[in-house]
C-alpha cells in the first residue's frame, strides 16, 4: 500500500524537479502512478484564483482585539457579579445578627440547638431579608447560567 | 503572543492557499469566507506563544477544520446536501482549464468532507501523516488507510470522467 519513494515522488510533482531515477521509478511503481496522478490533479484544482479579495489583516486584528475585549469584559463581568452577591449576603447577614444580637449568641454560643424562636420572634426584618435574597437571585440568576 | 506585524507577514503568506482549502472543503464561498475570518480570529485569541511557522500554520489549519467540522455535524441533523448541491468555486475562474478544475471539483465531492481534507493536506499542502494526524485529530495509521481510500475513490471517478487521459496529456 505504501511506497519508500512517496514522498519523493510527491515533491516532485510539485516542484516539477524530477531526477531520471526518481521519474523511472514513479512511471514503474503503480503505488507512485497513482500519487502522481492524484497530486497533479490537485495541483491543477489548487492553481485557481481566489474569487475575491481577502479581508486585510487589518480587519481581522481588529476583530481578534474586539473579542478579546469581549472575553475580558464577560470575566470581569462575572467576577464583579460573584463580588456584589458576596457581598450583599454578608451585608444582610451582619444586619440581621446587628438587629438580632440573642440570634448570634444563640449559634456562637453552642446551646446545641439552632435558635429558631428567637429568629422567628421578631421575624418580619428577617422573612424581609430572605425575601431580598430571593428577589436579588431571580433577576440576576441570567448573568448567573449564561452562556460564555 | 503575536504582534501585529508578524501576524501581518504570517498573514499574508497563508491566506490565498488557506480560503483555498476551505473553499475546497465546504464547497460554498460564504460558508468558506466565515470559517476563514473566524479561524483568524480564533487563532490570535489563542494567544499562540510559537513563531515557528510550520506550527503556526498546522494550528490554524486544526481551527478551520474544526469548524468546519462543526458545520457539518450541524447541517447532518438539518438536512443532507447532495454532492450536486454544493457550489463549485472552481468555476469561478476563467475558461481555459475552467472544465477539468470543475471536473476534478465534483469528483472531490465524491469524498466524505474528511478525505477531502486529507486529500488536500497531503498532495497540496504537502502535509506528511503525522502532521495531518495532528491537525485532523485522528491516528497516524487511520490517515494512511483513508488516504488509500481517498485516493482509490478519486482515480475511479477520474476514469469515469475521463480526466486521467486529460492529466496524463
Amino acid at each position: 500500500m505504501n511506497c519508500p519513494q512517496e514522498s519523493f515522488v510527491l515533491h516532485a510533482v510539485r516542484s516539477n524537479e524530477w531526477t531520471s531515477e526518481l521519474r523511472a521509478h514513479a512511471e514503474s511503481c503503480p503505488h507512485c502512478q497513482e500519487i502522481v496522478l492524484v497530486t497533479t490533479a490537485m495541483k491543477r484544482f489548487s492553481n485557481i484564483d481566489v474569487p475575491h479579495s481577502l479581508p486585510s489583516h487589518r480587519l481581522i486584528w481588529m476583530k481578534a482585539q474586539y473579542a478579546r475585549k469581549q472575553e475580558r469584559i464577560s470575566t470581569l463581568d462575572m467576577v464583579t457579579l460573584i463580588a456584589m452577591s458576596a457581598a450583599g449576603v454578608m451585608g444582610l447577614a451582619g444586619l440581621l445578627f446587628w438587629r438580632f444580637p440573642k440570634l448570634l449568641g444563640g449559634i456562637l454560643g453552642g446551646t446545641g440547638s439552632f435558635p429558631w424562636s428567637t429568629m422567628f420572634s421578631g421575624g418580619t426584618p428577617f422573612i424581609a431579608a430572605v425575601g431580598a435574597l430571593l428577589v436579588v437571585w431571580f433577576l440576576t440568576r441570567d448573568s448567573f447560567f449564561a452562556e460564555r | 503572543m503575536l504582534d501585529e506585524s508578524t501576524f501581518s507577514s504570517f498573514y499574508d503568506r497563508t491566506k490565498a492557499p488557506f480560503w483555498k482549502y476551505i473553499a475546497a472543503m465546504v464547497h460554498d464561498t460564504a460558508l468558506a469566507d466565515d470559517i476563514f475570518q473566524e479561524s483568524y480570529v480564533r487563532f490570535l485569541q489563542s494567544r499562540i506563544e510559537s513563531r515557528n511557522d510550520v506550527q503556526m500554520k498546522s494550528y490554524l489549519y486544526r481551527i478551520a477544520s474544526n469548524l468546519a467540522h462543526d458545520h457539518w455535524r450541524k447541517e447532518k441533523h438539518r438536512s443532507s446536501v447532495s454532492p450536486d448541491e454544493l457550489e463549485d468555486f472552481s468555476s469561478h475562474n476563467p475558461a481555459g482549464e475552467t472544465e477539468l478544475r470543475s471536473d476534478i471539483g465534483d469528483a472531490l465531492k465524491h469524498l466524505a468532507p474528511q478525505q477531502r481534507s486529507m486529500v488536500w493536506l497531503a498532495y497540496v499542502e504537502e502535509y506528511s501523516h503525522r502532521e495531518i494526524a495532528g491537525i485532523l485529530k485522528v491516528k497516524e495509521q487511520s490517515v494512511k488507510v483513508l488516504l488509500y481510500r481517498a485516493r482509490q475513490k478519486l482515480l475511479e471517478v477520474f476514469k469515469v470522467k475521463g480526466i486521467t487521459q486529460e492529466l496524463g496529456s
